[in-house]
Order: structure tokens, then sequence, then C-alpha cells
């Protein structure tokens, strides 16, 4: 698939950051706010989520860009803070019992190393075809319903251009762990469609 | 046949993160073993499946930074209201609201001679309702026209009962009755005319007025019409001047018609009284 563009960290505008130019704090929200948003939407698939749990990302970043040690590190320490950020959303609307589990995740955010069953829709007749959007609309559903360590996981490879070493790095986890998430978040993916009556060579041709 | 890959393995290949001898090793597992083959395609089908879902686009927010803190805001004004002219431009956007808000639920605000005047909905028609006032008043003053007549008819057939009453009951006073009763009559009779005149005249005054109002308004109504409905319009105004004009000539002659006859019957009552006074005088001072 095609990786987002990430020449997005120029480490020269990250130094100045961290030196504390706002004027540099204020370019990498512009530069990075799509990325952190849809990254943030795709683990969510809920808009104002998504928006709340960036703008946290940003004001984090604000506060802390100072402690950074390597401007080379800048991509994978900001989506740690913005993976954080998801969960602190995730238990702030727990806390304040206006979150539904059933808007977000019915498994809520308990780990699962191994895949699990994905929520249940109604299989869909062979013949109904999808639309693009609609497929689009299908995938975000699906992996909203993937357990949290295995979403966070798709979500940086497949959207975010992440190399496996970036997401062992960010989430603190080896690249083996990685790389075990990623192929059980595909695999729960899969039986889904198969679950819906939804063929791979059906849905690509 | 070589060991199968490991999950990790294969996705790593999946994803062009293995190292060559890795690569060449499941790429032979592939070619040899069907179930490896199966999986692989399925785990790349499933990639090309999951670039349907598209990045969302969003609005990059505005940046602000307070004393101690980064604000970011799809809202300029709230991110630090760079350009002053926010304020200005809300002005004016709730001012345009009110417009709307007040089109859209067609209220009227007049000020006038009368006050203050705030309604709601379609305005009334101001040309009925003059209509009907007209027609009211009209009703109006006809009837209290009726009613003096009836008085003055009324009043006439009681002094003429009585005088005749007390002609046979005081034949010697006669004379000095009928003086009294002559003046008595004319003076009222002249009053009562002159009430008739002036009411005729409050009448006049007052159906002029109204004629003039309604010209006034016509003329408004026809300036803003189109040349159609100005000629529609104006064909109605002459249409209801003529008949308003005959109409009211009608009335007055009605009216001139009743004083003149009134006052013929009472000239006609007055020798009748003359006459019949003259005999009774001629026939107490001669009698057989």
């Amino acid at each position: 698939m095609t990786k987002p563009d990430i020449k997005l960290n120029s480490f020269s505008q990250v130094e100045s950051a961290i030196e504390g130019n706002k004027d540099a704090i204020s370019d990498l929200v512009k530069v990075w706010y799509k990325r952190i948003y849809n990254f943030c939407y795709r683990y969510f698939n809920d808009h104002d989520l998504a928006s709340e749990a960036s703008q946290h990302t940003f004001i984090n970043m604000y506060r802390k860009v100072h402690t950074l040690k390597d401007a080379e590190h800048f991509k994978s320490w900001l989506y740690r803070i913005a993976y954080n950020s998801c969960h602190e959303e995730v238990r702030r609307k727990n806390r304040t019992k206006i979150f539904s589990v059933f808007s977000l995740s019915k498994h809520g955010d308990e780990s699962s190393e191994n895949g699990s069953e994905i929520k249940h829709h109604s299989p869909l007749d062979p013949s109904e075809q999808l639309d693009r959007a609609e497929l689009g609309e299908m995938l975000f559903e699906m992996i909203n319903h993937l357990p949290p360590d295995q979403r966070v996981v798709v979500i940086m490879k497949e959207y975010e251009g992440f190399r496996f070493r970036e997401i062992a790095e960010t989430l603190d986890i080896s690249e083996n762990t990685a790389k075990s998430r990623l192929y059980y978040g595909l695999k729960s993916l899969r039986r889904e469609f198969e679950r819906r009556n939804l063929t791979l060579e059906s849905l690509l041709s | 046949m070589n060991k199968q890959p490991t999950e990790e393995q294969l996705i790593a290949y999946i994803y062009g993160e293995c190292n060559s001898e890795e690569a060449r090793h499941i790429e032979q597992c592939i070619k040899e073993n069907p179930d490896v083959r199966k999986e692989y395609e399925a785990m790349r089908g499933m990639r090309k499946v999951l670039a349907f879902a598209e990045d969302k686009e969003v609005l990059e927010p505005a940046v602000h930074f307070d004393r101690k803190d980064i604000v970011l805001s799809h809202n300029p004004q709230l991110a630090g209201g760079y350009w002053p002219g926010w304020k200005w431009l809300s002005v004016a956007a709730a001012i345009a609201l009110l417009l709307i808000a007040g089109n859209l639920t067609k209220t009227n605000f007049q000020i006038g001679k009368g006050g203050f005047s705030l309604s709601f909905g379609e305005p009334s028609n101001d040309a009925e309702m003059r209509e009907s006032l007209k027609a009211e008043l009209l009703a109006e003053l006809s009837n209290r026209d009726k009613q003096l007549i009836d008085y003055m008819d009324g009043k006439y057939d009681h002094r003429l009962v009585s005088m005749e009453e007390s002609v046979s009951e005081y034949g010697e006073q006669l004379d000095d009755r009928l003086v009294a009763f002559k003046a008595q009559y004319r003076q009222e009779l002249a009053l009562a005319i002159n009430r008739k005149l002036n009411e005729d005249e409050t009448l006049r005054t007052l159906m002029a007025g109204m004629q003039e109002s309604n010209r006034r308004e016509m003329e408004k109504i026809i300036a803003m019409a189109s040349i159609d409905q100005q000629q529609a319009i104006l064909s109605a105004l002459n249409d209801f001047n003529t008949y308003y004009n005959s109409q009211r000539i009608e009335d007055l002659q009605m009216i001139e018609s009743g004083l003149v006859s009134l006052a013929k019957d009472a000239e006609l009552r007055q020798r009748e009284t003359t006459e019949y006074l003259s005999n009774l005088i001629v026939s107490v001072t001669q009698p057989n």
C-alpha cells in the first residue's frame, strides 16, 4: 500500500522545537496534525475522540519536547505520546461513564496477544457489491474491533509507514512481538471478512 | 522440503523487512509448500484490501500560545484572535442573523404618529379594513339620521297634539299660545336643520379625509406595483371613486329632499293649524 509521505520531521525543525522555538513547534503541529489525527481516528473510529486525543498529543508534545534527547527519534516519540493519549482518552471516558464500550471496541482495552473474534455482524449476501467507500468504512470498523495492541501495530505498520524496529521502539516491545501482533491482527481481519462471506478475491476484483 | 517459516518471518518477508538469506528461504517455502503459499497470498491480499481505509481529511488547527500552554483550535478566534476584524465580523453576522430571522418571521416594526407598533406575520389588509370601517361609519351615520328624523317627527306630533288639546281647553289664550308655539317651533326647526347641516358637514369632512387617505394609500401601492397592476388598481380606484361619489350624492340628495319635505310638511301643518284656529276663533266669537 502507499505509505504516507513521512518527510515530515526535519531535524533542524525538531531541534529548534527542542530549544523552545514556538514557530518551530507550531510548524511541527501543522505538519504532523493530519497523521496523528488519522492514527487516532483509526484507533477509535470516532472523530470526536480522535480530535480530543490529537489535541492532547500536541499539548503534551509542547510540554515535553524539551526533554527529547535525539531529534532523530521524534517520530517514534510523538506516536508514543499519541498512543498514550488514546489510552488516556479511553480511561477518561470510562471514568466519566460517558464513554460507551459499544461505541468503541467490545474488547475495551484488554490486551490480547493472539487474534480474537471480531464483533459479530450479519454475513453479507455474496452477490452484494461493496463500493470503495463502504469497504473503507467497514475496514475502519473492523480495525477498531481488533484488540488494542494488535490494532495499534496494524495502524502503525499499514497506515503510518513504520518499520518494525520503529514500532518496537515506540511501543517498547520487541520486534518479534510487533511482527506477531501484526500477523494475528491481519489474520483476524481476514477471518472477519470470511465470516461476512466476503472473499479477498471478490473485494479486489 | 524446507522448514516452514515462522509467522514473524513470513510477515517480515511480506513487508520486505527480512534479510536476503531469510528471504530466499521463505521464497523457497512458498514455491514448495502450498499451505505457506496460501497463507502468503492471503496476507498479501489482506494488505491490498486494507488500502481501502483511506486517510480522513482534516483541517490543520490554528496554533496559538498563551502564557503557559499551547492552544490548538479550528476556530481562529479562540486560537488567539489574530485578526481584530473578527469582532466586527461577528457583530455583522449577528445583525445579518437578526435581519434574516425578522424576514422569516415577517416582523413589522413601525413608528408613526399613533406610536410604535411591532407585529409578526403577514401584514393586515389595510384597504379592506378601511372599506369595512367606512361601511360601518356610513351605516352609523345613516342610523343616526333616521333617529333624528324619527325624533323630530315624534316631537312635532307630540307638540301638535298638545297644542290642539290646549286650544280646545283654553280658547281664550289661543293667540298668545299660538305665537309662542310658532316661535318655539321655528327655533327648534332651525336648530334641527342646523344640526343636520352640521352633521352633513362632518360627514363630508370625514369622507373627504378618508378619501384622501385612501388615495394616498393607493398611490403608494400603485408606485410599488407593476404597470399592469397599476392600471388594474387605477381602474379599480376610479370605479370606486365613481361609485363612492354617486353614492354620496344620492345620500346628500336624499337628505336634502327629506329636509325639504319636512319643511313643506311643517309649513302645511302650520297653515292648516292657522286655518283651523281661525275657524275656531270665528265659531267662538260668533256662535250661531
